[in-house]
């Protein structure tokens, strides 16, 4: 009976062996990144199935794509014309037999050519941020100050990739970078407009890195990314200086840069500075400095161009309670002084200003000043600032695009908010049914769309008119999304997926349509 | 479904010589009244199948436990090989479950209810022993629920789908009580479970009146499979 016993144990084992391999992606713990809003879609990034799920939302009815990319998505960001996505992933080690090590990479995600197959840039680190220029033509993936994860055994917070988007990823792209350092880690990166480099052998446009550090900002000409890094020290003064913002002027080749503990606004200049001939790392430019004479410590800047083409820099100084006004041809400048010691500034209209919104964040004042830009090339033309009292303390001005309006939000839960006519100076409240967690303006500026926690309804108000509305929905949205495409996406922060797509602002429930269970499509055979 | 034509093969092949065992007047033949055995059949069994297709393996890594009931009549007895080959139809209903989880966060329940017709052969070489074999086809409804861990007032996904499933199997019975008119014994059965794949869709635990809720989609899972080898442990009453 001994080969029958043991043929009795040894099936049933047998048997129990013929199950199949579980993938390990469903064991790992999920999150997800996103939503992130796209031109006519809506992106998350599936942390455990590697995957980017996408709804397409083109068409009447909603359609799920999943784009598988790489291990282990750290970060994710829309690129400028909210078509592609660019996601950073970790990749992972190989940890059985059969499995390949994955180094970390940037996707570049076509999301309106969901079919493509996204593009993998090696960038070498576990890098956990992304910043893209305006013509989607440079990424820059760099570390945050978030510091070391559990994962990896050293780290260089300085290191960077410079992706060259237009490009196959080679050798070459992308560009590996240690910037010099001088004790200091980056704090951001912005990325210039093409810039032409005035009388430069090479006169076509480039885009600069400007990357902020404590007391330095460096810059790298990313689309020659091998070449050395121009560092700007700004604490020659002894002053301790920590760069904030830049704005540009990419005509004259010019940025104006905003540093908390300075002074004054920097104005760099790329003006060119032929290289040694035989040095490849050789810079063919060298950025001039001057100090443009806000005084004070400017706590905001803005940038604009006025109907004859001059650019101009306002910059607010609220320890002596003026707003500089900078020529930038010549550098000349006219202080306006101001009732209330201002930190923000908020042109209207945004694409030709006319009107500058001015505020008082800080202090929490109850009022704005308006200044009129129309006549600032006009010396001998006084600036008058007008005053518009709105009752209760400002904490936020939030332009609507396409509008010469902005939301004012009067207290930190956004419980409180009133709408500003900058060109009359009329001030309209607004009640709600409580916190507005989640808005969003439509992409014509129509509508201001809302969303309070724990209420199954988005709020809808005409701007034209200021009458509002609501839509009642099946379940309390958690975020509230308007497409470029005019649709609005209410989000349910549900780990399977839920969203309600309404095609347009006035839509009524019979037209809207649900999504359920998105997040969780073909997970069964996604492996 | 390849299995599922080998499963249906057998099933004929069973049939078939069934249907060639007819003929009343052969001496190998007698039915059982003649010779005084059990005619009835009752089983209860537990049923584990190994699920081996990866649909299943995302949502459970557990065995798929299942209750099984079955009812036979013997239809006739033929004496072959040194011993008596019980030829009977059965009836079959299994209920069954198994559960696992996804991304440490979501808690998975799949569950399926199976209805089976089929054959049973028994040969019986020795009076309290049996070797028997089944097979069976029929439809199963499966079910799959799916819900977040510790955060039980977010939103619940479930689904269920009716599709076609077949079993075979061989085993071995002991009968500790034969006499005539009545028996009892254990058995055990190794066989395999042919199921069709079936599209899941997430469909909200808490879904509202369609007529007073917006028009809604729900996204595809996926199909999921219960394919696996199975094994029976079961006791029987013949009567």
């Amino acid at each position: 009976m001994r080969p029958a016993l043991f043929a009795t144990l040894l099936v049933p084992l047998a048997v129990a062996a013929c199950t199949a391999d579980r993938p390990p992606e469903l064991d790992r713990p999920r999150s997800l990144l996103g939503p992130v809003p796209l031109k006519d879609r809506v992106a998350w990034v599936d942390t455990a199935l590697d995957r980017v799920v996408a709804l397409d939302l083109t068409g009447d009815a909603p359609h799920v794509e999943a784009i598988p990319i790489g291990h282990n998505a750290v970060y994710a960001t829309p690129s400028s014309d909210r078509d592609h996505l660019l996601v950073i992933t970790r990749g992972e080690e190989a940890l059985q037999r059969g499995r390949q090590d994955e180094p970390p990479q940037l996707f570049d995600v076509d999301l309106a050519h969901p079919d493509t197959a996204p593009i993998a840039f090696a960038v070498g680190s576990p890098f956990d941020r992304i910043a893209v220029s305006g013509d989607d033509h440079i990424a820059v993936a760099y570390f945050s100050q978030a510091g070391p994860d559990d994962s990896g055994f050293f780290r260089n917070p300085n290191e960077m990739a410079f992706v060259d988007l237009d490009q196959q990823p080679t050798d070459a792209n992308p560009v590996l970078k240690t910037l010099r350092a001088f004790g200091t880690t980056p704090t951001g990166v912005v990325l210039s407009p093409p810039m032409s480099v005035p009388n430069a052998d090479d006169p076509s446009p480039r885009t600069f890195a400007f990357v902020f550090s404590h007391n330095v900002v460096t810059l790298v000409d990313c689309d020659h990314a091998d070449r050395a890094e121009v560092s700007l020290r700004l604490d020659t003064a002894g002053a301790s200086i920590d760069p904030q913002e830049v704005v540009f002027a990419p005509a004259s080749s010019t940025a104006y840069l905003r540093s908390n503990g300075a002074r004054d606004v920097l104005q760099v200049i790329l003006d060119s500075d032929p290289p040694v001939k035989g040095d490849t790392h050789a810079n063919d430019y060298r950025p001039l400095l001057a100090e443009l004479g806000a005084g004070g410590g400017p706590a905001d800047i803005a940038v604009f161009d006025d109907i004859h083409s001059k650019r101009w820099v306002i910059a607010a100084t609220p320890t002596t309670s003026e707003v500089v006004v900078i020529d930038t041809d010549t550098a000349q400048f006219r202080r306006v002084q101001t009732p209330d010691p201002i930190d923000r500034i908020s042109l209207f209209p945004p694409d030709a200003p006319t009107v500058a919104v001015l505020a008082s964040l800080g202090s929490g004042l109850p009022r704005v000043q308006l200044m009129p830009l129309d006549q600032l090339s006009n010396p001998l033309a006084s600036i008058t600032l007008s005053q518009v009292d709105l009752g209760k303390p400002v904490r936020d001005v939030v332009p609507v695009p396409g509008r010469e309006l902005a939301m004012v939000v009067h207290d930190d839960d956004r419980t409180v908010l009133s709408l500003l006519d900058v060109t009359f100076g009329s001030v309209s409240p607004l009640d709600g049914v409580g916190r507005l967690d989640s808005y969003a303006f439509t992409a014509t500026g129509d509508y201001l769309v809302g969303t309070a926690a724990g209420v199954s309804r988005l709020g809808f108000l005409d701007l034209s008119n200021l009458h509002p509305s609501d839509l009642r929905l099946d379940s309390p949205p958690a975020r509230v999304l308007a497409l470029a495409n005019g649709k609005i996406v209410a989000e349910d922060n549900d780990p399977v997926g839920r969203v309600t797509i309404i095609p347009g602002a006035g839509a009524t429930r019979d037209q809207a349509i649900v999504l359920d269970g998105f997040l969780l499509t073909d997970v069964l055979q996604e492996h | 479904m390849s299995r599922t034509l080998v499963l249906a093969s057998s099933l004929v092949c069973a049939l078939a010589t069934a249907a060639r065992a007819q003929p009343a007047d052969a001496p190998a033949i007698a039915d059982s009244a003649h010779r005084g055995d059990p005619g009835w059949r009752l089983e209860l069994g537990s049923e584990t199948r190994w699920l081996h297709d990866s649909s299943a393996a995302a949502v459970t890594t557990d065995p798929f436990v299942s209750t099984a009931l079955s009812v036979a009549r013997d239809l006739m007895a033929i004496e072959m090989f040194r011993g008596v080959l019980d030829l009977g139809a059965e009836v079959t209903w299994t209920n069954g479950s198994a559960t696992g989880q996804m991304f440490q966060t979501l808690g998975t329940t799949v569950g399926d209810n199976e209805w089976l017709g089929g054959l049973r052969a028994a040969w019986r070489p020795r009076r309290h022993v049996s070797v028997t074999g089944r097979a069976s086809a029929g439809v199963t409804r499966t079910d799959l629920f799916i819900a977040p861990l510790d955060a039980p007032t977010m939103a619940s996904v479930d689904d269920h789908r009716w599709g076609r499933v077949a079993t075979a199997s061989l085993g071995v019975e002991l009968d500790a009580v034969h006499v005539p008119s009545f028996a009892l014994g254990v058995g055990v059965e190794l066989g395999y479970v042919e199921t069709s794949a079936v599209t899941m869709h997430a469909y909200p635990s808490d879904r509202p009146d369609p007529n007073a809720s917006i028009e809604t989609a729900y996204a595809s899972i996926g199909h999921l499979d219960l394919d696996g080898w199975s094994l029976r442990i079961g006791v029987h009453a013949a009567f």
